[in-house]
């Protein structure tokens, strides 16, 4: 998705604003992303992710959600999506999933 | 989701699909197998044309960016039935002010999964039902919190009560099903069962209660949550009203939804009023698939794909679908937050830990929890059993 285009960068309308949470366990491991919290300020923020990771973790990174730059992920607009029918078959003629 | 018609009066009606325990409409309600996929509820909008007072969504009526498009919905309906997610249910905001929700709705029944709908109601003309219905909507559950004046209050917009009974009656009228979505709390506890005589008049015999969680706006008006002995008294007087209703030969359906304490009332009160055989037997059935349903039996998509453990719980994402797939998401239990939750009887603390219904409760709402003791696995506020019932002979130290 090209990153002017990626939703994920807009701020939400309701003032609060999202991080992307990443974590390790022990200082071997690396750090994996473990979600986002959102929050009207960072440190709320903060003190989220302490409240949901803190008691597992030797780091906690926080990042604002719309600083990422996204590159590659599951394009869930990719043409060549087909729709499944309730027996699970694909209707590849079916022209509404190629568009916008 | 705790059917409470069923437990007391062995009532198998066909429901919304929202029973977290069995998808299927030829089953009877409460099944001896666990359920192996969550039902996904989809915020697809955040816009609303009310402003509630309890709106766990935060909605409003400004659009809202990073709305999933039309493919993208698609791609995401896609990416459920691919999971096999037995049921999905349409939320918001107010999921009528997507123009393309008929459109959703017929492709995701298409591709094999029950479509539900939760609506204020008040935007269902007759014309829209029927678009709906024939699109394959299994259900509409229309929200109403109280009579007339205090549901309009509660909802910001007088005329909302008469807009949603006549968007109840446009449905009935289609032959949609659909039924009552009432959040109790202490502002509207008090016309509860009036606003079930009055729906009933209609022709709604599907009501549904939530207890109030603590997400969204209703975070904001947690302290006008129920009090124990009041939720006591509401949640005593649904059994007693579902039995009456029954007892008149009136097959009414009624839910409870939100406090897995009700579990546990439910067969102390079946144990006082119906026998210990009765009560065991419903003992029985919550085991196997009962107690909060969070990061479980339960998921959400909110409306910019962000991946929530629950509905109410929008402050915390687990991933986003436009990064990966629901079921990748769903299943990664790398992430410790969701391992933990699934195994939270090992973890809970304080008075959850020593109390003979943790089988059919699981602790309740976490998220009720974190918002009021700060701490994931500490005890839900909104637990209102003796210690008693319980079963143990004294309150331990929280
Ligand atoms: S003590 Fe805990 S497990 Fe028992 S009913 Fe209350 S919330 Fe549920």
């Amino acid at each position: 998705m090209d990153r002017d285009d990626d939703p994920r960068r807009k701020a939400r309308i309701d003032g609060s604003r999202q991080w992307e949470v990443f974590y390790r366990e022990q200082s071997a491991d690396p750090m994996r992303h473990v979600g986002g919290v959102t929050a009207p300020s960072l440190d709320i923020a903060v003190e989220q992710a302490r409240t949901l990771f803190g008691d597992d973790s030797e780091s906690l990174w926080l990042c604002p959600a719309d600083e990422i730059v996204r590159l590659g992920g599951n394009n869930l607009r990719a043409p060549e999506r087909t729709p499944v029918d309730a027996t699970g078959a694909t209707d590849a003629a079916d022209p509404e999933v190629s568009t916008e | 989701m705790i059917s409470i018609s069923k437990l007391l009066c062995g009532r198998s009606a066909e429901g919304d699909g929202l029973r977290y325990d069995d998808p299927d409409e030829n089953y009877d309600q409460i099944r001896e197998e666990k359920q192996k996929r969550p039902v996904v509820v989809w915020n697809t909008t955040r816009r609303c044309n009310l402003y509630c007072e309890h709106c766990y969504a935060g909605a409003d009526l400004d659009p809202a960016q990073g709305e999933l498009s039309t493919a993208e919905a698609k791609g995401l309906i896609d990416d459920l039935a691919a999971y096999d997610v037995p049921v999905l249910l349409f939320s918001g905001g107010e999921p009528l002010v997507r123009e393309d929700l008929v459109e959703l709705v017929e492709y995701a029944t298409d591709a094999g999964i029950r479509a539900v709908l939760s609506t204020n109601g008040t935007l269902i003309t007759e014309e829209k039902a029927a678009a709906l219905r024939d699109a394959g909507l299994s259900y509409a559950g229309v929200s109403v919190d109280g009579l007339r004046e205090r549901n309009d209050r509660f909802r910001g917009k007088d005329g909302a009560f008469d807009a949603a009974v006549r968007g109840i009656e446009n449905c009935l009228s289609v032959g949609l099903k659909t039924g009552l979505r009432y959040t109790i709390t202490e502002h509207n506890a008090a016309d509860m069962e009036d606003v079930v005589d009055l729906l009933y008049d209609v022709g709604v015999d599907r009501f549904c209660f939530y207890h109030l969680d603590y997400g969204g706006r209703g975070g904001d008006i947690a302290d006008a949550d129920l009090d124990d002995a009041a939720q006591r008294r509401a949640v005593r007087r649904l059994f007693d009203m579902t039995r009456e209703y029954h007892d008149a030969g009136e097959d009414i359906e009624t839910l409870l939804v939100g406090n897995y304490a009700d579990s546990a009332y439910v067969v102390e009160y079946a144990a006082d009023e119906l026998g210990q055989e009765h009560a065991d037997e419903i003992h029985r059935y919550l085991r196997v698939n009962g107690g909060d349903p969070t990061g479980e039996r339960v998921a959400d998509v909110d409306y910019r794909g962000d991946v929530h453990l629950t509905q109410f719980w929008q402050s915390y994402s687990l991933g986003n679908v436009r990064d990966r797939p629901f079921g990748d998401i769903w299943d990664d239990e790398s992430n410790p937050l969701l391992a933990k939750l699934r195994e939270r009887e090992e973890h809970l603390t304080g008075k959850c830990v020593t109390c003979q219904y943790q089988d059919v409760c699981r602790g309740s709402s976490r998220l009720r929890a974190l918002a009021a003791t700060g701490e994931l696995f500490g005890p839900d506020p909104q637990c209102y059993l003796t210690p008693e019932e319980r079963g143990v002979s004294a309150e331990p130290a929280d």
